[in-house]
């Protein structure tokens, strides 16, 4: 249905902070790396287009803060994500078994229509380092044990796989997809406008009363 | 787990040890800085919330945060974590702290990290060192004393914080507590109440390692006991009956007898001759401390000045010390003489009433202190109020008064004299022979003052007139000095006399460079002061005339008369960190016994409505402002004021009208009331200063006055709301109108200003509010970016996006800051927020993970 329509594809990155989320965004859409660091605040997105099997999609990537700090902004964004993308340290064992707890909040926040085989794909990231701490073989077990998900071992830095894996992501994504239109998923129904502040002021006016 | 006193106390120890010794390779070479590093490690770890025991991770996650708090700083600190390698990872934190310790930046980062409250509690138990405010901020301000090598700074230290440790744990506990107390205050009352002090005494410092510095001397003082004290007194008077004997005691007699007190008693003894009074140390540091022998000479006691301050310091609460001196000790350790023998402080220092314990004392005047110091003491360098600098024309006109009627009385005595010695002609000869040298010397000094004299008593602002005006002062005091003491030196000892006292001038004029520095620097546009005058007037009269010295300058207006103790002044004040120290600390509230001036006092609540003859006599029928009686019987012309509630005369008090805070927070009340002339002043001065939080004083107002309640709500909605328009790219257009509101307006929603609260009686303040509110509303529900970065109800699932301000239909969890619908959130039961907990157990699984891992790699 969608076939001949430009498509969109939304993809969330999730994980841990600093294990490369943006690091890994930025490597795959701009080519560029930097050793800086600079903690994501709240969530942006990029978005690149590409083709899937002779199709033009356009991934919009939502790069994500993984501290928990960030309280006043919400993640409504997770909704009618097509994709999301589960990044750990291979040097921090931390970062890896946190994967469990991003992936249920990711799928309690989408709150997609089959939980079961929402597409996930894992990245391993910073492959490039010495002081490994997960081995391949245990993070592919886990992938493993949620229904076989795809699993990468990548460096943003060295740019290894990470063409590779983003390829798979934007083709497990666009599966998903298939028939839903994204733009409808989204929620556009937003009760805030200026002229309802007025109203809802004297409410909380009335509720302090 | 270290109590917190403790903790402090050993930071400041350490900090001072630092500060005390000026070699840099105490801090490289000698594990300085490693101290400091554990200890700061130990702080860090302090408190630490974490489930299980892996406190670095935790401690690591606190510091972690200055990457999104201050991202220039962090990006500083990334440079090493990339550098390093990463099987230190364990020790991320600890390194961390070592690399900003040693950049001398770990001040500026911890400041930003406890900046954030909310990072802070999530890192750290309540009761953690760093979430005790008092504490951090001890702790950033001895981090400072490093970083800006500015010693003094500790004295800005509540010795409250750290005392309660340091009395419980003194390393010596020979004497029951209280006993050493007593004998410690005791001792400085001696020390202090010697009846004529005297002019040359002086006390030796001996550059000593700063370790012996920490133990000797201060144990010894601790093993003071009253009694042994008392009953050393009548051997020792027996002893200074034989005069100018030189005497050696064994080291253990001196203990024993607590000799140390000696140079007390001798004082008292030996009012008449001034006498160096020193008790030498340096020798016990050196040598055996059994064995040796201790030198006591009748004229020098070698008294370790600087341990002894420090001590003080530590003990302020009980002793407290003119700062005067502390400071002088930290500036003395910064110009350490590469000798070892350090400079003079003439006894005049510790004039008797500065240690009757009366706090907050510091810096005031006192009678037989010295004239010129008194002038260039820097006390009277910054005038904040007009009250204090009129103050401070009365006392200073009549402190020239009062040596000009000496000078004048000393001149018809030694006329007298003369006319009596003239007879013979050998006296008369010697005596024209010593005026000679005296001219001579005068002469040899004056080129020097001359050629500014006239100049000076108009400007100050140069440091040309300030340094020479400074110079010519201790030339002026080492030749005076030297010509009043003649008398008791023959000519043989005369130059040994003048070495001494320009010594002690040279260490006094490095001490008023310094303050005049500062003065030079503050006072570019400051009028003619008193002082000024008053310096340079009496400098023209002291070449013409044998100029009293020193203490022998008598008040006119005696302690007594005007007791500064009684005076009600705050234990501690606001100190603005931009200020040069020196300029800190000085309080210059003047008043008499039954009157002060009015204080500049924030008052919160209503006066109750006033009773004037109640009142009246409750003030003893003075003007609350300038301290004018007034008959009982014109009482009745006295002028109320509304805000500080005192009766004022009609010319502290114009009938300036001025709304009253207190009447606004209590009665919601804008009629200006009549104000005396110092509240109309002060009210002025703080009609912008945010001061008042409704929620505290009188939350009843939110219901009371609906305006006032709508702005609180609106200020409420715009912090969440500048969350979403501070993050997001496309609405920069926004971000200045909320960057130019005041800070408070939008952070902290129940603090106001006066001026707020008029606003906000106006409706101005609403207004402004809600048309921001509305326009960054437009903004966000139309940006792709902020919707994104809302919340969905995870409860009842639906596709609609929350948002925190949206009072009417959302809450937020005060926990994870997730937002529900209303109904959703108050129809669930327990736990209310379903959040919450998935986020706890994810922390604890990352926890255990870390454990075993650790444990796997050990085994």
């Amino acid at each position: 249905m969608a076939t001949r329509k430009k498509v969109l594809l939304k993809v969330i990155i999730l994980g841990d902070s600093s294990v490369g989320k943006t690091s890994l965004m930025n490597q795959y859409v701009n080519k560029k790396f930097t050793n800086q660091y600079k903690a994501t605040i709240g969530a942006d997105f990029l978005t690149k287009e590409v083709m899937v099997d002779d199709r033009i999609v356009t991934m919009q990537i939502w790069d994500t803060a993984g501290q928990e700090r960030f309280q006043s902004l919400g993640v409504a964004f997770y909704r009618g994500a097509d994709c999301c993308v589960l990044v750990f340290d291979v040097t921090s064992p931390g970062s890896f078994k946190s994967l469990d707890g991003w992936r249920d909040e990711f799928l309690i926040q989408a709150s997609p229509s089959d939980p079961d085989h929402f597409p996930f794909v894992v990245l391993g990231n910073k492959v490039d380092l010495e002081n490994r701490a997960v081995s391949s073989k245990r993070a592919q077990q886990w992938c493993q044990n949620k229904n076989g998900l795809p699993y990468f071992e990548t460096s943003a830095k060295e740019a290894i796989n990470v063409e590779q894996a983003f390829k798979t992501i934007a083709r497990n994504a666009l599966a998903q997809e298939s028939d839903v239109e994204l733009y409808n998923e989204f929620p556009d129904q937003i009760k805030l406008s200026g002229g309802s502040t007025e109203n809802r002021s004297s409410g909380g006016d009335n509720c302090a009363c | 787990m270290e109590e917190l006193p403790a903790l402090l106390d050993r930071l400041k120890s350490t900090v001072e040890c630092l500060s005390m010794s000026s070699r840099t390779s105490t801090w490289e070479v000698c594990g300085g800085l490693d101290r400091l590093h554990s200890i700061m490690m130990t702080i860090f770890r302090h408190g630490c919330l974490s489930l299980n025991s892996n406190n670095k991770d935790a401690v690591w996650n606190f510091i972690q945060g200055i990457n999104w708090l201050h991202p220039r700083i962090a990006s500083l600190c990334t440079f090493f974590e990339n550098s390093c390698p990463k099987n230190e990872h364990l020790d991320k934190s600890s390194l961390w702290i070592y690399k900003s310790l040693e950049n001398h930046t770990l001040s500026e980062k911890l400041g930003w990290l406890l900046s954030d409250k909310d990072h802070l509690y999530k890192c750290y138990k309540p009761e953690a060192f760093l979430c005790q405010k008092a504490y951090s901020d001890a702790a950033l301000l001895c981090l400072k004393v490093v970083e800006l090598n500015q010693p003094s700074l500790l004295l800005e230290i509540d010795p409250k914080l750290y005392l309660n440790y340091s009395s419980k744990n003194e390393h010596c506990s020979t004497l029951p507590k209280s006993s050493y107390k007593q004998t410690h205050d005791e001792y400085f009352e001696q020390f202090c109440t010697l009846k004529n002090p005297l002019k040359h005494t002086s006390v030796q410092i001996n550059d000593t390692n700063t370790e012996h510095h920490n133990n000797l001397p201060s144990c010894k003082i601790k093993h003071l006991s009253l009694k042994q004290y008392h009953k050393s007194w009548p051997d020792l008077h027996k002893m200074l009956d034989r005069p100018k004997l030189r005497r050696s005691f064994s080291y253990d007699t001196f203990q024993a007898s607590d000799n140390k007190l000696d140079f007390l008693n001798l004082a008292d003894s030996d009012i008449s001759t001034p006498k160096l009074l020193d008790v030498n140390y340096e020798q016990l540091l050196n040598e055996n401390v059994d064995s040796n022998k201790h030198q006591l000479l009748k004229e020098k006691i070698f008294y370790n000045h600087s341990n002894l301050s420090k001590r003080i310091k530590r003990q302020s609460k009980l002793i407290r010390l003119p700062s005067k001196i502390l400071e002088e000790s930290d500036d003395d350790t910064r110009s350490n003489i590469s000798d070892g023998t350090r400079t003079l402080i003439p006894y005049d220092e510790f004039p008797p009433s500065k240690y009757t314990g009366t706090p907050g004392l510091i810096n005031s005047y006192f009678p037989g202190q010295d004239l010129f110091k008194f002038l260039s003491s820097g006390q009277f360098v910054q005038a904040n109020a007009e009250l204090d600098r009129e103050n401070a024309h009365f006392k200073i006109s009549e402190a020239i008064i009062g040596t000009i009627e000496q000078i004048k009385c000393n001149q018809k005595l030694n006329f007298t004299d003369e006319i009596i010695e003239e007879s013979d002609e050998e006296i008369n000869r010697l005596k024209k022979r010593i005026r000679c040298r005296r001219r001579q010397k005068l002469e040899v000094d004056q080129p020097r003052t001359t050629g500014t004299s006239s100049s000076d008593c108009m400007t100050e602002s140069t440091d040309h007139t300030m340094s020479s005006l400074t110079s010519s002062y201790c030339s002026t005091t080492s030749s005076m000095s030297t010509t009043d003491d003649m008398d008791e030196f023959d000519l043989d000892n005369e130059s040994y006399g003048s070495s001494r006292f320009s010594a002690c001038s040279s260490s006094t004029s490095s001490l008023y460079s310094n303050v005049d520095r500062m003065r030079s620097a503050s006072s570019c546009s400051s009028v003619v002061t008193a002082e000024s005058v008053a310096r340079s007037l009496i400098r023209q009269i002291s070449h013409k005339n044998n100029w009293p010295v020193d203490v022998n300058v008598q008040w006119l207006i005696s302690e007594r008369d005007a007791p500064q103790q009684i005076l009600p002044l705050p234990s501690s004040w606001p100190v603005n960190p931009h200020e040069p120290e020196d300029l800190k600390s000085s309080s210059r509230l003047r008043g008499t016994n039954d009157w002060a001036p009015p204080r500049p006092q924030i008052i919160f609540t209503c006066h109750p409505s006033p009773i004037r003859k109640n009142l009246m006599e409750q003030q003893g029928y003075k003007c609350a402002g300038c301290g004018t009686k007034v008959a009982v019987k014109y009482a009745s012309k006295f002028r109320y004021c509304f805000y500080l509630g005192r009766y004022f005369c009609t010319g502290c008090h114009v009938n300036k009208t001025a709304v009253i805070p207190g009447r606004i927070i209590a009665k919601w009340d804008f009629s200006k009331y009549p104000v005396s002339c110092f509240s109309f002043a002060l009210l002025e001065q703080m009609l912008f200063d945010p001061l008042f939080n409704i929620a505290d004083l009188n939350s009843v107002l939110y219901k009371r006055a609906r305006g006032l309640d709508r702005v609180r709500l609106y200020r409420l909605q715009l912090y969440y709301i500048k969350d979403f328009i501070f993050s997001c790219r496309y609405a920069d257009r926004l971000k200045e109108p909320l960057d130019t509101m005041e800070a408070h307006i939008i952070l902290k929603p129940d603090l106001f200003s006066i001026q707020n609260m008029l606003d906000v009686k106006s409706g101005e303040l609403g207004k402004k509010l809600q048309s921001l509110i509305i326009s960054c509303n437009k903004h966000i529900v139309n940006c792709q970016l902020c919707r994104a970065r809302g919340f969905v109800c995870e409860m009842c699932n639906k596709n609609e996006v929350l948002f925190p301000w949206d009072f009417g239909t959302v809450t937020r969890c005060v926990d994870c800051g997730s937002c529900y619908h209303k109904k959703c959130y108050h129809s669930r039961g327990v736990p209310a927020c379903p959040r919450c907990p998935r986020i706890v157990a994810m922390f604890n699984r990352t926890n255990n993970q870390n454990d075993r891992q650790d444990s796997v790699v050990q085994s």
